[in-house]
């Protein structure tokens, strides 16, 4: 008897199936060929050929997994983006209680004040954070059947919206602007960087470490 | 599906034993129609283990679904008796 759910998996491999099919519907379509080859061998037929009727019940793989991935995208774009606000929201809210944490302790969100001790062990801490929070994001996402390509936007929103609040937080960016006038452009960069861009690209890479983790574990 | 739940197999054969094998689904056509229909809430899925230790997944109608089914119910008869009508066929 063939491992129908391995011979499935290797098919979409090997026709470069993207995306590609989830576990459970994998078990299946796999449950089916095997329905289809016991049919068949009941029917007499030796179990090369029965093998093989299986199989042609799906002529071209790619088209028959992005049917699939189509179906299930069918009429939920607005259920897809709600099922991406809450983990990204966890995210952001694990994202700024660990920022407030540094704030609280002295660290300035600014890059100046990164040389002192206590800005280096909290803020690279905060960094390895946001990659781990990536990973959790993108697992739970993925969890709620949220695509791949939409978990990859996972970090969008947390990124933007730390971007948004350095920018925007009155009492360091106006002050500094009129401590450092000439420095403006300078600190904005600073802060876009360190304060967006870094825990963004962070974030990013776990999402995508989390995606490779779960396409291995597929395979 | 109205009456007891069935599994993809059974759907696709139920299919082609009641039409005298005029209807044929394959796998290919199957899922990703019974995907569809379950994630617009008309079919709901759910795993059982078979006597055998197999696994496999039941769709049963939703009372949703049921409820879509009987306007088209009524449409394809109203369909049907109008191409019964035009191409001049009445039952033997």
């Amino acid at each position: 008897m063939p491992d129908w759910e391995k011979r499935v998996r290797e098919l979409q491999k090997t026709n470069r199936c993207e995306p590609r099919l989830r576990t459970e519907h994998v078990a299946e379509i796999a449950g089916h060929l095997e329905e289809v080859y016991l049919s068949q061998l009941q029917g007499g037929v030796d179990s090369a050929n029965a093998e093989k009727r299986a199989l042609s019940e799906v002529q071209d793989w790619r088209v028959f997994c992005t049917k699939i991935f189509e179906a299930q995208r069918e009429e939920t774009m607005g259920e897809m983006i709600k099922k991406l606000w809450l983990p990204s929201l966890v995210i952001l809210i694990l994202s700024i209680a660990g920022i407030s944490g540094a704030l609280v302790n002295g660290m300035f969100p600014h890059g100046f004040a990164l040389n002192s001790q206590v800005a280096l062990l909290l803020y690279v801490p905060w960094i390895f954070g946001s990659f781990a929070l990536g990973i959790l994001g993108a697992l739970c996402a993925r969890r709620i059947g949220a695509g791949q390509g939409a978990t990859a936007l996972l970090f969008l929103l947390p990124a933007c919206t730390l971007i948004a609040l350095f920018l925007a937080w009155p009492p360091v960016t106006w002050s500094l602007v009129s401590l450092y006038p000439g420095r403006l452009v300078a600190y904005l960069a600073e802060c876009l960087t360190m304060w967006g861009v870094i825990p963004g690209v962070a974030t990013l890479v776990g999402v995508m470490t989390a995606r490779k983790m779960s396409r291995k574990s597929a395979s | 599906m109205e009456t007891e739940p069935l599994h993809g197999y059974e759907i696709a054969k139920r299919i082609e034993e009641e039409s005298n094998g005029l209807l044929k689904f394959t796998l290919a056509s199957l899922y990703p129609m019974l995907y569809s229909l379950e994630k617009r809430g008309l079919v709901a899925g759910s795993w059982e283990t078979t006597k055998a230790g197999r696994k496999r997944r039941l769709y049963r109608l939703t009372s949703a679904g049921k409820k879509q089914l009987q306007p088209l119910k009524k449409e394809w008869g109203r369909f049907f008796a109008a191409l019964h009508r035009l191409a001049g066929v009445t039952h033997a």
